[in-house]
C-alpha cells in the first residue's frame, strides 16, 4: 500500500518529541532541510529543551520570543531525520531512546 | 545639499504626524487641571518616541525589510496575529478620534454639529489618498501643519514662567485628583508614543529606498522631527496652564479647548486653533489610515505602496478605503469626541508592550540589523518608558473607567 | 537551509517581482525509509486559518476552501525573500486582487 502522505511544517513546530520509551525529549523548534537540484529533503529536526522555558514554549505565544531568549538554538537538540517517526504528526516519536541520542547534543 | 533638503523635510513631515488630536487634547486637560506638573510626561513620551523612530528608520535602512514585514516572518503568522489585531483595533480608534477632530474644527469655524462633516472629511481623507501623489500632499499638509508652532508664540506671548515650567519636568505628587493626574499622565505617554508612527516611518524608509549611506539623516530627522513635536505639545500644556488653570476649568469638551488661544490673540487665536486642530489632524488621520493599511498589506504580502496606482494594488486600496469608511461611520455616530481620545490614548499606553517588545527583539536581531544593533542604552530606556506606560495604564484605567 | 527561519512567512515574488502573497504554509512529502521532501509552498487563508487553530482551517476546508499550491521545483531562489517562477496574475494567489480590480477600482475614475 502506498503510505505517502502529507503534513505541514508549520503544524510541526512546538511540538513535543517523546522517545521510543514515551520520555519527554524536546519541544521541535526548527526544521533544516537541504537542496538538491530541484529537491529539497529535510536532513534535521532542531529541538528545544523541555525545561522551564520549554514549558512556557507551549504556550504558542511565547514561542517565537523565548528563541531569542535562549540566543537561538544554542541548547538546541538535532535529531537526524531517520530518527524522528512522524507517523502521528501530532506526536511524533524518536525511533530511539533518549539517551541513545547524546553523541548529537 | 540634497542630504540637507531631505532633514529638513523630514523633520517637517515628521511634526505635521506628532500634534495631533491626542497630543493637543491630553496637553491641554494636563494644563488645565495640572499647570505645569506634568511636564515630565511630555518629555519622558518624546525621548521614547525619539529612540523608537530612530531604531525604525534604522532597522528598515539596514534590513531592508518594515518592522511589520520582519515581525511576520520572525515570528510566524499565529504571533502576528496579537500585535496586528491589539494594535490595530487601538490605531482604528485613534483614528476615528483624529477624523472627528477635523470635524470638529469645522464645527468651530461654521457652529454646524461635528457630526455632519463626517462624510464629507471621510471623502477628502479617501480622496488624497486615491490621488496617491503623496509626497506633495504630505509635504504640503505639513507644512500647513506649522500653523501649530502658534502654541509656542503663545508661551511667549504670555510671558510663561519658564522656570515653572522646568520644575514641572521633575514628576511631582498631584495635590488633588489622584487618579485623575496618574490617567491623564497615561494618555500623555500614549499620545507620545504610538506605534502607528514607528510602523509608518519605517514603510517610508523602505518607500524612499534608504540605505545604510541615510543612518546619519534619520538620527537627525528623528531627533530633531520628534523633540520639536515634543516641544509644542509642551506648549499646549503651558498655554492650558495659563489661560484655564488659574480659573479653574476643567476641560469636558472640545469647545473649551479651542478658547486656549483667545487669550493671547483674541479672535484670531480661535481661527487659529481651529486650523491648527482641522490640519494636523488631517495630517494625522492620512498617517494612520496607510499605517493601518501597510500593517495588514505588509503583514500578509500584498502589494503596497502610498504612491501606488489604485489599479496595481487593489488589495491595499481596498484595504484603506474599507478603513476610512468604517472610522467615518464612528463619527457619524457622534461619539463624544475628547473623552474617545483620551481613552484611546490610554488604550495606546496600556498596548504599548505589544507594540514594543517584539520590536526590541528584532532590534537586536544579528540576522536583520547586523552591526547596527541597539545599544543597552536604548534598549533599556525604550524598555522602562513601555513597562512605566503599561503599568500605570494598567492600573489607572480601570479606575478611570470606574469613576467616569 | 532552516525551513521556519528561512522560508516559512517570508514574502513570495513572481517572475516579474511583483509581491503576491507570503509563504503560508510548506507541504512536506512523508515517505517510510525516506527522509520527508518539501513538496509545495501553500498560500491562502485556508493555510493560516489552521495555523490560528486547526478546527478553523477544517472548518474552512470542509466548506470546499483549498490553499493555493506552488510546487517546489518552481521556486527559483530563497534569500529575503523567496522568488517562484509563477505568473502572479494567472495564480489563485491573485484572485481577490484581481477581482477588486476589475469589479471595484476600475469602476471609479482615477483609477
Amino acid at each position: 500500500m502506498n503510505q505517502r502522505r502529507e503534513v505541514n511544517v508549520e503544524s510541526l513546530f512546538g511540538k513535543r518529541v517523546v522517545d521510543r520509551d514515551g520520555r519527554p525529549v524536546g519541544r521541535i523548534e526548527e526544521v533544516v532541510a537541504i537542496r538538491e537540484g530541484t529537491t529539497c529533503v529535510v536532513t534535521s529536526y532542531l529541538l528545544g529543551t523541555m525545561g522551564l522555558l520549554g514549558r512556557l514554549a507551549a504556550w504558542r505565544v511565547a514561542r517565537p520570543l523565548l528563541y531569542s531568549v535562549r540566543g537561538g538554538g544554542r541548547h538546541a537538540t538535532r535529531i537526524p531525520w531517520e530518527k524522528l517517526d512522524l507517523g502521528d504528526p501530532a506526536h511524533p516519536r524518536l525511533t530511539c531512546t533518549r539517551d541513545e541520542l547524546d553523541g548529537s547534543r | 545639499m540634497k542630504k540637507a533638503l531631505e532633514i529638513t523635510l523630514g523633520i517637517v513631515t515628521s511634526v505635521g504626524g506628532f500634534l495631533e488630536i491626542g497630543s493637543l487634547a491630553t496637553a491641554a486637560q494636563a494644563g488645565a487641571q495640572f499647570g505645569f506638573q506634568l511636564t515630565w510626561a511630555i518629555a519622558l513620551g518624546t525621548v521614547c518616541l525619539i529612540f523608537l523612530v530612530e531604531m525604525s528608520g534604522r532597522f528598515s535602512a539596514v534590513s531592508h525589510h518594515t518592522v511589520v514585514d520582519a515581525m511576520r516572518e520572525r515570528f510566524g503568522f499565529d504571533f502576528f496575529l496579537i500585535p496586528l489585531v491589539f494594535v490595530g483595533l487601538v490605531t482604528l480608534l485613534v483614528l476615528i478620534a483624529e477624523l472627528g477632530g477635523v470635524c470638529l474644527a469645522l464645527q468651530l469655524v461654521t457652529g454646524l454639529a461635528f457630526p455632519w462633516f463626517a462624510l464629507p472629511v471621510g471623502f477628502a481623507v479617501w480622496l488624497l489618498l486615491w490621488k496617491g501623489t503623496f509626497g506633495v500632499i504630505e509635504e504640503g499638509v505639513s507644512l500647513l501643519g506649522l500653523v501649530t508652532v502658534c502654541f509656542l508664540v503663545a508661551v511667549f506671548w504670555l510671558h510663561a514662567p519658564l522656570r515653572d515650567v522646568a520644575a514641572g519636568l521633575i514628576p511631582s505628587r498631584p495635590a488633588h485628583d489622584r487618579a485623575q493626574y496618574w490617567f491623564i499622565a497615561v494618555s500623555i505617554l500614549g499620545a507620545s508614543i504610538s506605534p502607528y508612527l514607528f510602523y509608518f516611518y519605517s514603510s517610508g524608509a523602505i518607500e524612499d529606498r534608504w540605505d545604510e549611506s541615510h543612518l546619519n539623516t534619520n538620527r537627525m530627522v528623528a531627533t530633531l522631527g520628534m523633540t520639536f513635536g515634543g516641544v509644542l505639545s509642551a506648549a499646549v500644556l503651558v498655554v492650558a496652564a495659563i489661560v484655564f488653570e488659574p480659573r479653574n476649568i476643567r476641560i469636558e469638551r472640545y469647545d473649551q479647548i479651542a478658547l486656549i488661544l483667545t487669550e493671547p490673540f483674541g479672535w484670531w487665536g480661535f481661527v487659529l486653533f481651529a486650523i491648527s486642530l482641522g490640519i494636523a489632524c488631517l495630517g494625522a488621520a492620512l498617517e494612520i489610515t496607510l499605517a493601518l493599511t501597510y500593517m495588514v498589506s505588509q503583514g500578509f504580502g500584498w502589494m503596497w505602496g502610498k504612491n501606488a496606482r489604485p489599479r496595481d494594488a487593489a488589495r491595499f486600496t481596498a484595504m484603506y478605503t474599507s478603513i476610512v469608511i468604517v472610522a467615518t461611520l464612528f463619527v457619524l455616530t457622534g461619539l463624544e469626541p475628547l473623552k474617545l481620545t483620551v481613552l484611546s490614548m490610554a488604550l495606546t499606553a496600556a498596548t504599548l508592550p505589544i507594540a514594543v517588545v517584539p520590536f526590541l527583539v528584532l532590534m537586536n536581531d544579528e540576522h536583520y540589523v547586523g552591526d547596527h544593533g541597539n545599544s543597552w542604552v536604548g534598549n533599556t530606556i525604550v524598555l522602562l518608558i513601555t513597562a512605566l506606560a503599561f503599568v500605570l495604564a494598567v492600573v489607572s484605567l480601570p479606575l478611570e473607567i470606574a469613576g467616569s | 537551509m532552516h525551513l521556519g527561519r528561512d522560508i516559512l512567512d517570508h514574502q513570495l515574488l513572481d517572475r516579474r517581482k511583483r509581491k503576491m502573497g507570503r509563504v503560508d504554509g510548506v507541504v512536506l512529502e512523508l515517505t517510510p525509509g525516506k527522509p520527508p521532501r518539501v513538496t509545495h509552498l501553500e498560500v491562502g487563508g485556508v493555510t493560516l486559518a489552521h495555523r490560528v487553530h486547526h478546527r478553523l482551517g477544517q472548518w474552512l476546508a470542509r466548506r470546499g476552501r483549498r490553499p493555493y499550491r506552488i510546487p517546489w521545483g518552481r521556486v527559483r531562489d530563497v534569500g529575503i525573500d523567496v522568488l517562484v517562477e509563477v505568473d502572479a496574475e494567472q495564480t489563485p494567489a491573485y484572485t481577490w486582487e484581481r477581482w477588486l480590480r476589475e469589479k471595484v477600482i476600475a469602476r471609479i475614475p482615477g483609477s
